[in-house]
Formats: structure tokens, sequence, C-alpha cells
């Protein structure tokens, strides 16, 4: 994929093993981030983003993981700071297509869109074309 | 006709009621007859008494008496006359009495003058006649005879009040009981049946508990389905694909047969448990509301579009009604129209025709294709879930669509129906009931 200027980072947060591994596979061979970031709940993925200096560009948020899943999380990611929010986009990743989860994620002002796994080349690029246009 | 027996019984309770007044009224004429008879004749006797009194003693005064019965009789009599009024042989008794009555009285007057005249030998000579004795003798008689016509029917009445007043208390009786065992019978007809729907309601209560119960229990059990067993799958799917490039180039014709089988195996098993879901979930809508099915038909097509414009098919719609029904209706006409243009036959591209019609109590919607057609021994199973009459090579699917049709119909309250020749094209129609 020609790309003009990578994303500086990409965080999956999501707590199974090998849909991690694929996903990151998948990114890096399109090489269109300079790092590919992941963290396994809410909890973590809220810990991370506090400590770091920039928020990472783009978030694969899974729903169904323990102590704190994506609801959860996007709960507690409202009331963070400003700069650790801007400009990122928020993508829900879920394993199932239920119509219900759809809509409530529709209703959350933060996500961007909504997903169904397994991440392809395809989603990519149809991500980057609607939300990172300058980066093309 | 409890009612009917109720209401025979107070009739014949009231008919009783009038019957024995009747006869005891009449029983109180008879002894005022008698008792009038008495006067009459106790009249007349105070008379004589009076006439020999003063025959004897000179003294007016003594003919009080006499002076009373004239200036009563004539009311006694006429009182007589009215009472016996109808009663020929007593009336003609009575005739007889009054010749008397009124024969001693002027006997008795005759003495009182000859008296007045101090004509003792005048009365000696009409008291030797015995006349007076006679004719007083005749009016006991004739009152007597009368007063014991009179006691007859006295004690005849008696005898049928008699009769009446146990007829009466008897049937008073009975209709007390009788309205009580109907009330207890009635009563216990109620408490029985109260006691029935207890227990039905009951029962329903716990059986409607039980099912939501299992509801519950299935749509969890649908989503662990659609959720946890997908994930493994993904990686079987996602890692495979990944194996597959990397054996690309070394490996040989079979092993990338048997790479494609895995895939394929995982994509259809991942097909399978998402259709699966879907049917489960079908129809689940809690409400219904006001659908304009033109205006879901359009999205339908909006959503195939793809698909159309790749078989050139034609659609024709017409005009179709708006009702009530759930959300889960639009699957319906997805199904169904994507059948219409799926199973076509080749080189000729699908026409598929919606059309409707009104039943009066439902709605009739049709679709119809000029596609392959379904045999007629086939008809049922379609509507099963999973079942299909292709192999899928030569048509996709995993054949849950016309089972969804079918839930979806029948939650409506609807059936769905199929008419189709092989070779010919298919109908499908469907109900939908108003509300």
């Amino acid at each position: 994929m020609i790309i003009k200027k990578k994303l500086s980072c990409i965080l999956l947060v999501d707590d199974d093993y090998e849909d991690n591994i694929f996903h990151k596979l998948v990114i890096s061979r399109m090489q269109i981030a300079e790092s590919i970031e992941e963290v396994n709940d809410g909890l973590e993925a809220l810990d991370y983003l506090k400590k770091r200096q920039t928020p990472p560009e783009l978030i694969f948020l899974d729903i169904n993981m323990p102590r704190m899943n994506g609801w959860e999380f996007l709960e507690e990611y409202k009331d963070l700071d400003a700069d650790q929010k801007a400009k990122t986009i928020i993508m829900m990743l879920s394993t199932s297509s239920n119509p219900d989860e759809i809509k409530k994620a529709q209703e959350i002002a933060e996500v961007s869109g909504f997903k169904t796994k397994p991440l392809s080349k395809e989603m990519l690029v149809e991500i980057l074309e609607q939300f990172f246009r300058e980066h093309l | 006709m409890i009612f009917c027996i109720l209401l025979c019984t107070l009739f014949f309770a009231v008919y009783s009621i009038r019957n024995m007044n009747n006869n005891l009224r009449i029983q109180v004429d008879t002894r005022t007859v008698i008792i009038t008879l008495k006067d009459n004749l106790s009249l007349l006797l105070n008379a004589e008494t009076g006439e020999r009194g003063y025959t004897i003693t000179s003294d007016t005064s003594y003919l009080q008496p006499y002076y009373e019965a004239l200036e009563e009789l004539p009311a006694n009599s006429a009182l007589l006359s009215k009472m016996l009024q109808g009663n020929v042989e007593e009336e003609k008794e009575l005739d007889s009495l009054f010749l008397y009555v009124n024969a001693k009285m002027d006997f008795i007057k005759k003495v009182i003058l000859l008296k007045n005249d101090v004509n003792d030998k005048g009365i000696k000579d009409l008291l030797n006649t015995g006349q007076g004795k006679h004719l007083m003798d005749k009016v006991r008689q004739s009152n007597q005879r009368l007063r014991a016509t009179e006691e007859e029917h006295f004690a005849e009445r008696k005898k049928i009040t008699d009769k009446s007043i146990i007829t009466a208390r008897i049937v008073f009786i009975v209709a007390a009981i009788f309205s009580l065992l109907i009330t207890l019978f009635l009563a216990s007809v109620i408490i029985n049946e109260l006691n029935r729907r207890t227990r039905h309601e009951k029962a329903l209560r716990d059986y409607t508990r039980e099912l939501q119960r299992k509801n519950e229990e299935i749509e969890q059990f649908a989503f662990i389905a659609s959720h946890d067993l997908q994930q493994p799958l993904r990686s079987i799917s996602n890692f495979t694909g990944l194996l597959n490039e990397k054996l690309q180039d070394t490996a040989g014709d079979e092993t990338k047969q048997y790479m494609s089988f895995i895939t394929g195996g995982a994509h259809r098993m991942s097909a399978l448990i998402n259709d699966l879901l879907e049917y489960s979930r079908a129809g689940k809508d809690v409400q219904r509301l006001k659908i304009d099915c033109n205006q879901l038909v359009a999205e339908v097509l909006e959503e195939l579009s793809a698909v159309l414009k790749e078989t050139q098919a034609t659609v024709n719609v017409s005009v179709l009604p708006s009702l009530y029904g759930y959300a889960s209706l639009k699957s319906v006409f997805r199904n169904l129209i994507g059948n219409a243009v799926k199973y076509t036959k080749k080189n000729e591209p699908p026409v598929v025709s919606i059309t409707f019609k009104d039943l009066g109590k439902e709605y009739l919607f049709s679709i119809k294709d000029n596609g392959i057609g379904i045999e007629a021994k086939y008809k049922e199973r379609i509507f099963i879930i999973f079942q299909r009459l292709h192999t899928r090579n030569e048509y996709t699917g995993t054949g849950i669509g016309l089972s969804i049709c079918k839930k979806v119909v029948e939650l409506h309250g609807g059936k769905i129906t199929l008419e189709s020749e092989p070779g010919k094209g298919s109908e499908f129609n469907f109900t939908i009931p108003k509300t």
C-alpha cells in the first residue's frame, strides 16, 4: 500500500492472543504505521493512554474482555483529557455483527465505526480513505 | 330451567294463599249468617217473653223487647236475604221463616192490643187457640233448618280451609327448602369454578415463568454459540490463510487442496453459526410497529442492488399496503427476493414480481419468479432449517433463508406456502393478519 505518511501508532485493545498476532501481521504487512501496540483489556488501555505523550491515532477496540470490557472502557475514556484523546479514531472490532451492539456503538460519540473480525487489508484501506486522507 | 321451577313454585305459593284467604272469608260469611239467624230468633223470643210479661203484669215496660224487635227485625231480615242471595233452597226456607216471623209478630200485636183494651177474655181465647205456640214452633223449625244448612256449609268450608292452610304451609316449606338447595348448589358451583380458575391461573403463571426462563436460557446459549465458537474458527481461518501463503510456492497440489478444504470448512462453519444466530434472533422484536411495505421492499432492493445488477434482474413491485408488524418482516422480503434472483435458469435473467391481495382479515403477499422451480415433494422440506435441495457447488447458501421466513411469518400469525413447477418458476405466498 502506497502511503505518504505513516500513522505514528495504532493500538490494539484485545484479550485474544491469536487475534492480536493476526491483526498485527495484517497491519504491519501494509506498512501503514510506525508502531503497533497491544493491550489486553480496558484497564491496561486506560493506563497506556494516560502514560503516553502523544495518543495513538487509531485504536481498534474489542468488546468482550476481562476486568474492563469495551463499553466500560469507553465510559472511562470520555473523562480523559482532551489532548489525550484528540484526533484518535476508535474502531470497535467485534466477533459478531449483533445489530443491538452496532446501534449501541453508533450512539457513542467517541466511536467512529464498527467492524467485524478479522481485520483485513480491505477494511484498513477503507479506514484510511475515510479518516486519514491526508496520510495518503 | 332452575329459574322456571322457582317461578312456578312462587306462583303456586301465591295461589294457595289466596285460596286459603278466600276460604277463610267464606267461613266468616257462614258464621255471620248463623249469628244473624240466632239474633233473629232471640229478638222474636224476647218479644214473646215481653208480651207474656205484659199480659201478666200489665206493665208496659215489659213491652220494650217487642218494640226492639219491631225496630230491628226488618234490618235483620234484609241482611239475611242479602247474605243468602243466590242460594235457591235457602231463599225458599228464608221466605218461609219471614212468613212465620211476621205472623208471630202480628199475633203478639193482637195480644197486646187486646190487653190494652183490658179484654182478658179475648186474650184467653186467643191464647187457647195455641196459635202463638204453633207459630213460634214453626219459626224455630225454620230457623233451625237454616242454621243446620249453614252449619253444614261451615263444616265443609272448614275442612277445605284447613286443607288449604296445610297446603299453603307445605308449599312454602317446600319452596323455602328448594330455594335453599338451589342457593347451596349455585354457591358450590361458583366456588368450584373459582377454585378451578385459580388453579388454572396459577398453572398459567408457573408455565409462563418457566417459559421465560427457558427463553433466557436459549438466548444465552445463542449468544455463546455465536460469540465463543467464532473465535476458534477465526484462528483456524486466519492461520490456514497464512499457512497457505507460506506454502504457496513449495506445496504440492494435494497440500493446497487440503488447505482449501480446511479454510472452506472454517468459513462454512462460521456462516452456519451466524445463520443460526440470525434464526434464533429472528422476530425477537417485542413490539409491533406501523410498517410501510413499499419502503421495506425499497430498502431490501437497495441492499441487494449489487446482486440485482449482476444478474440483470427485473423486479416489478405493485403498490403495497402499510400494516402493523414486526421489523423482522424485512428479512422475509429479503430472503424471498434474494432466492428469486439466485435460483435462476441459465441464460435467463430473473424476473420477479411482488404483489398483494387484501383478503379482509389478512393481507396475502406473493413473490413470483421465473426461476428453476421446486418439485412438489419438497414443498414442506425447504422450510426446514439448513435443508437444501442443491449442493454447495451448484448454489451458495446455508439453507436458512426460508426457515427464517417461516418463523417470522408465523410469528405474525400468518402462513407461508409455495406454488411451483420445476422449470416454470415459483410463487411464494404468505399471509399477515391485520390486527
